[in-house]
């Protein structure tokens, strides 16, 4: 109990009202979540509070995008704002990480007048009658009637026109016409309504995202660029208003890779799939641990993400537990895999026993770890996390912590035994070592080994203080297969998705337990999950907490 | 009794317990309040890992006759204007690495210490850190509210300054893009002290800040309170860089320096310019840091900014070699953990000498019968990085300048240990540049001001 009480905080704290599905022990209420239409009986999540009205910034890919559809063949190098619209959250787009500094408004200006330099100078600007010694007002009222519903992505108005066109003759008057083209531009790439999506603007208490706010929703975190052609249409005539035509955008986006930018970025951000190319390895220790190395086990981490998008028929199993992998020849003979793929290829192979998913890829395990050292802890704590969405409290604040270091002598299971035996350490250390030391098969670099400093290597897994996952298992793939097979994964995945599609800002775990008990989760469909998420009411209404009862 | 007398006997209440000196120190330091408009606030953070040796003099005869650490040797010239602070705590950067942002915080972030889990390393910032902070009160009518640099080698955040929760500032990367900031859009002075003007094309640009702003104003109108905070934020910034398009009437010793050499208008990381490059194992470019260093210095010398901070922590920096000290492997962290003193050293003695680099110009620059650096301190603090750098428990803290007679230096104060939070010494710090907070960070680790300063 006192374990319960001060180490794992799951969020038990539920929504007021009925929770359908899962709660119920039912399998929900309706036809398949991947499917399309009004008729799907999607778990009633209604009972669920929206999220507030908020402002959701644009990453820098975002940016970028959407100054590519904007001025097509404008190189969008040219907006250079990674470091000052760096990250604080899990995901890039996290409406708490990013904020408009006087940094990051130099940057937006510098970009912003490299881009309208750009795009005004090149034979195919859109506008060439901007450059005119003299323009004509019906060339700007032209030019603005197209460019500002794309910049904005809503419906504009004649006041944004006129604030815009007595801008523009400003500029004209004091620097000349071409130098005003490029002011215009500047201004739009400046606007808030293009470096912002709004969510919820208008001034009732509880309202439905306008048409077109869903839309660059939708299109923003399924494919980080603003809405396309086809989903603006829907918002213009009122259709995305309707449950099963958002939900037809959204499968459409949804099935195809080539769109579904964010959804890659998701997991990728999730898992910190790339750190392994950044993730410091001696050199003199692991040789092979080079440059197409590396590059090779973030192949390995994509293809397993997009099989589970796309091919699979439980797709959160297969993320957890799949007992193949997409790999090249370097990275099969280093994983010590019977078959090897053709010299420059890539092919599905059953992985070695020893391993079992993206939690046992040499990728995460390289990641999980130090420059020398495996790290049991960090391991587990990475479970804990990403698997059971589970918490890890900060050590007690007189505690000094000192990793323990490799004494030549022993197994890390004989050196973590410390952390079980001192009953301080034990209390929090019992929800990561017994995971992580399972892991301990894979050193530092991700390759598999039997033994540590001549001793042979236990590598049995526990897993204690879940929901519903305890058990012991013989070793690490056993110990996924089993969480791959259970509830608490799924749960745990819904958790993450809804945390992504809500920006970061989750007002309280409601949907994520509406859609963990959706028949797309329990199917591990991750596509239907998403589906099921965007067309959710958490999702497609805000509320006004100044105006909310 | 009012609200001000009730402050001011609470804090004495407050620190008598400690040192009736301290109340003394709380009136002095209200005094020395009056001349906020010119003083300068310059804080130099780098990681990550301390051993105490670093902070402790080798012989210490009196409070004010002591031997200098090794590290503190180009800071020599200056040993008057030093105050050498020893055993601080800082409660909220105990993690395995630590969390940067408490560094000058002194509060809690999500951070747990683990690279790949949601947070990294460095986690959000919870709280204001003090060198934004002390930007409100004396850099709130600078042209740069403050100029923050960092070594950018590592794609999370590896900066320390921030305007409250999850409000990161983000500092300028390099010096080239710190130059574009600050004297990029003016014209040069032929004459020293002459006005500075901003150049014909930052007109323009003045206009399209200005336009934006009254975009942001519009749908600030439309929006729930959440959505108004980001664009107030928007406003904020917005004007702040119309002002550094203004003319400007720098001081007499003021001359536009040369831009920094553009081949240095990159990410650390990047020695060549091109892809990514690990940064494990890639040396530090001294000519990088001295850059910003002096961007840094001219800035405050042309009253471009008078809070500055320059970060040499970077999320890996610590894993950075130091080729050109001779320090390459075991880099600077390892150098740490295994307690080889004199490389670790070798790279803190680097650092000091970037202060002194700073310092050496607001020395050289006269102001009111006086110079600049009368008017000034800077921090010197290592971001500690967890409890397995030693970062928590025995924090050394080195400050320059004494802030227009605000404190007392040339000084050596050891504390028992766990008696101050850093906190403490940042209440007395923002006392003297003018502000009358009594506490920082997190309040039940912050006692008031530190006793026994002046």
């Amino acid at each position: 109990l006192l374990i319960q009480l001060f180490c794992f905080q799951f969020l038990l704290t539920g929504c007021s009202g009925r929770i359908p599905g899962r709660d119920e022990g039912t399998g929900g209420d309706g036809a398949g979540a991947g499917g399309v239409g009004g008729s799907d009986a999607w778990p009633d999540d209604t009972v669920c509070t929206p999220s507030s009205t908020r402002l959701v910034q644009l990453t820098p890919e975002q940016y970028r995008a959407s100054v590519a559809q904007l001025f097509p063949g404008v190189d969008v190098k040219l907006a250079t704002l990674d470091a000052t619209f760096s990250r604080t959250g899990v995901f890039s787009h996290d409406a708490n990480g990013l904020r408009m500094t006087t940094p990051a408004i130099e940057s937006l200006l510098s970009s912003a007048k490299a881009i309208a330099h750009s795009a005004v100078a090149s034979p195919s600007f859109r506008y060439p009658c901007l450059k005119l010694a003299t323009v004509a007002d019906a060339c700007l009222s032209k030019t603005l009637d197209d460019l500002l519903p794309r910049a904005f992505r809503r419906v504009v108005t004649a006041d944004d026109r006129e604030r815009h066109v007595a801008f523009f003759k400003a500029r004209a008057t004091a620097e000349g016409a071409p130098a005003a083209a490029e002011r215009l531009l500047q201004v739009i790439l400046m606007a808030p309504e293009f470096n912002f999506r709004t969510e919820g603007r208008t001034v009732s208490p509880t309202q439905k995202l306008d048409a077109h706010e869903l839309a660059s929703a939708v299109a923003f975190l399924l494919t980080d660029a603003p809405p396309d052609p086809a989903l603006v249409a829907a918002a213009d005539d009122g259709s995305l208003a309707s449950t099963g035509t958002l939900r037809e955008h959204v499968m459409r986006l949804l099935n195809s890779k080539t769109l579904s930018v964010g959804v890659k970025r998701m997991f990728r951000e999730l898992f910190r799939q790339d750190l392994v190319l950044q993730t410091p390895k001696d050199a003199t220790l692991f040789r092979s641990f080079d440059e197409p190395l590396r590059n090779s086990m973030v192949a390995e981490s994509e293809g397993l993400i997009d099989f589970a998008l796309w091919e699979s028929d439980n797709g959160i199993e297969s993320l957890i537990a799949s007992p193949r992998a997409w790999v090249d020849a370097k990275l099969a003979t280093y994983y010590g895999m019977v078959d090897t793929p053709s010299a420059n290829g890539r092919e599905w192979l059953d992985l070695p026993p020893e391993r079992a998913g993206l939690f046992t890829q040499g990728s995460l395990m390289a990641t999980l770890a130090s420059a020398k050292n495996s790290n049991a802890v960090q391991r587990g704590n990475f479970i804990r996390k990403m698997v059971l969405c589970g918490d890890v409290p900060a050590p007690p604040k007189d505690l000094m912590v000192v990793p323990v270091q490799d004494d030549g002598r022993s197994t890390m299971r004989e050196r973590l035994a410390q952390h079980s035996s001192d009953t301080q350490c034990a209390t929090c250390h019992s929800l990561m070592d017994p995971m992580g030391l399972s892991f301990e098969i894979f050193d530092a670099a991700g390759a598999y080994r039997t033994s540590q400093n001549g001793k042979p290597i236990d590598g049995s897994a526990a897993i204690l203080d879940s929901q519903s996952s305890n058990g012991e298992f013989a070793s690490a793939a056993e110990m996924m297969q089993s969480l791959a097979r259970g509830s608490e994964a799924v749960a745990c995945f819904a958790q993450h998705m809804e945390a992504f599609v809500q920006a970061g800002i989750v007002t309280d775990n409601c949907g994520e337990r509406v859609l963990a008990g959706g028949k797309s989760a329990k199917s591990g469909d991750l596509l239907g999950m998403f589906a099921d998420a965007l067309t959710a009411t958490v999702f497609t209404n805000r509320r006004n907490e100044e105006l909310s009862p | 009794m009012s609200m001000r007398r009730r402050q001011v006997l609470g804090r004495f209440l407050e620190v008598a317990g400690a040192s009736c000196l301290g109340s003394m120190v709380q009136a002095s330091l209200g005094n020395g309040a009056r001349a906020v408009g010119a003083k300068r606030f310059i804080v130099i953070a780098y990681g990550n890992g301390m051993l105490t040796e670093h902070y402790t003099p080798k012989a210490v005869r009196s409070e004010s006759d002591f031997d200098l650490p090794a590290m503190l040797e180009p800071l020599a010239a200056y040993r008057k204007q030093i105050l050498l602070m020893g055993r601080f705590f800082n409660p909220h950067n105990q993690d395995l690495h630590g969390n940067g942002w408490a560094t000058l915080s002194i509060r809690p972030s999500d951070n747990t210490g683990d690279v790949a889990a949601p947070g990294g390393v460095y986690g959000r910032p919870s709280g204001q850190s003090l060198d934004r902070m002390l930007a409100g009160v004396v850099g709130k009518d600078s042209r740069i509210s403050s100029l923050n640099i960092a070594l950018n080698d590592w794609k999370g955040p590896p900066h320390i300054s921030s305007d409250g929760p999850n409000a990161a500032y983000p500092p300028h990367i390099n010096p080239v893009q710190a130059y574009r900031a600050t004297f990029g859009m003016l014209t040069g002075n032929p004459d020293p002290g002459g006005a500075i003007v901003p150049e014909k094309a930052a007109i323009g640009d003045q206009s399209v800040l200005d336009f934006a702003r009254s975009e942001a104003r519009r749908l600030e109108l439309e929006m729930g309170a959440d959505a108004r905070s980001k664009l107030q934020q928007m406003q904020t910034s917005l004007r702040e860089l119309e002002m550094r398009l203004a003319t400007l009437k720098p001081a007499p010793v003021c001359t536009k320096p040369a831009a920094p050499n553009a081949a240095l208008d990159r990410e650390q990381s990047k020695p060549g310019g091109g892809e990514y490059v690990m940064p494990y194992g890639v040396s530090i470019d001294p000519k990088m840091v001295e850059a910003n260093a002096d961007v840094i210095a001219e800035s405050l010398v042309c009253g471009l900014t008078r809070v500055a901070s320059l970060s040499l922590l970077g999320g890996s920096e610590s894993h950075r070699a130091w080729d050109f000290l001779g320090v390459g492997q075991p880099d600077r962290h390892e150098a740490q953990h295994q307690g080889l003193l004199a490389d670790v050293i070798k790279g803190d003695k680097y650092v000091a000498g970037i202060a002194a680099r700073i310092w050496k110009r607001l020395v050289e620059s006269p102001e009111d019968g006086g110079t600049m650096a009368d008017n000034s301190m800077l921090l010197l603090i290592n971001t500690g990085g967890g409890s397995h750098h030693n970062g928590t428990q025995d924090h050394g803290v080195i400050t320059l300048g004494n802030a227009g007679s605000s404190i007392r230096t040339g000084r050596y104060l050891s504390f028992a240990k766990g008696a101050h939070c850093l906190s403490d010494l940042y209440v007395s710090i923002a006392n003297a540049f003018g502000s009358n907070i009594t506490r920082f960070g997190t309040p039940e680790h912050s006692k008031g001001p530190l006793p026994g300063l002046i």
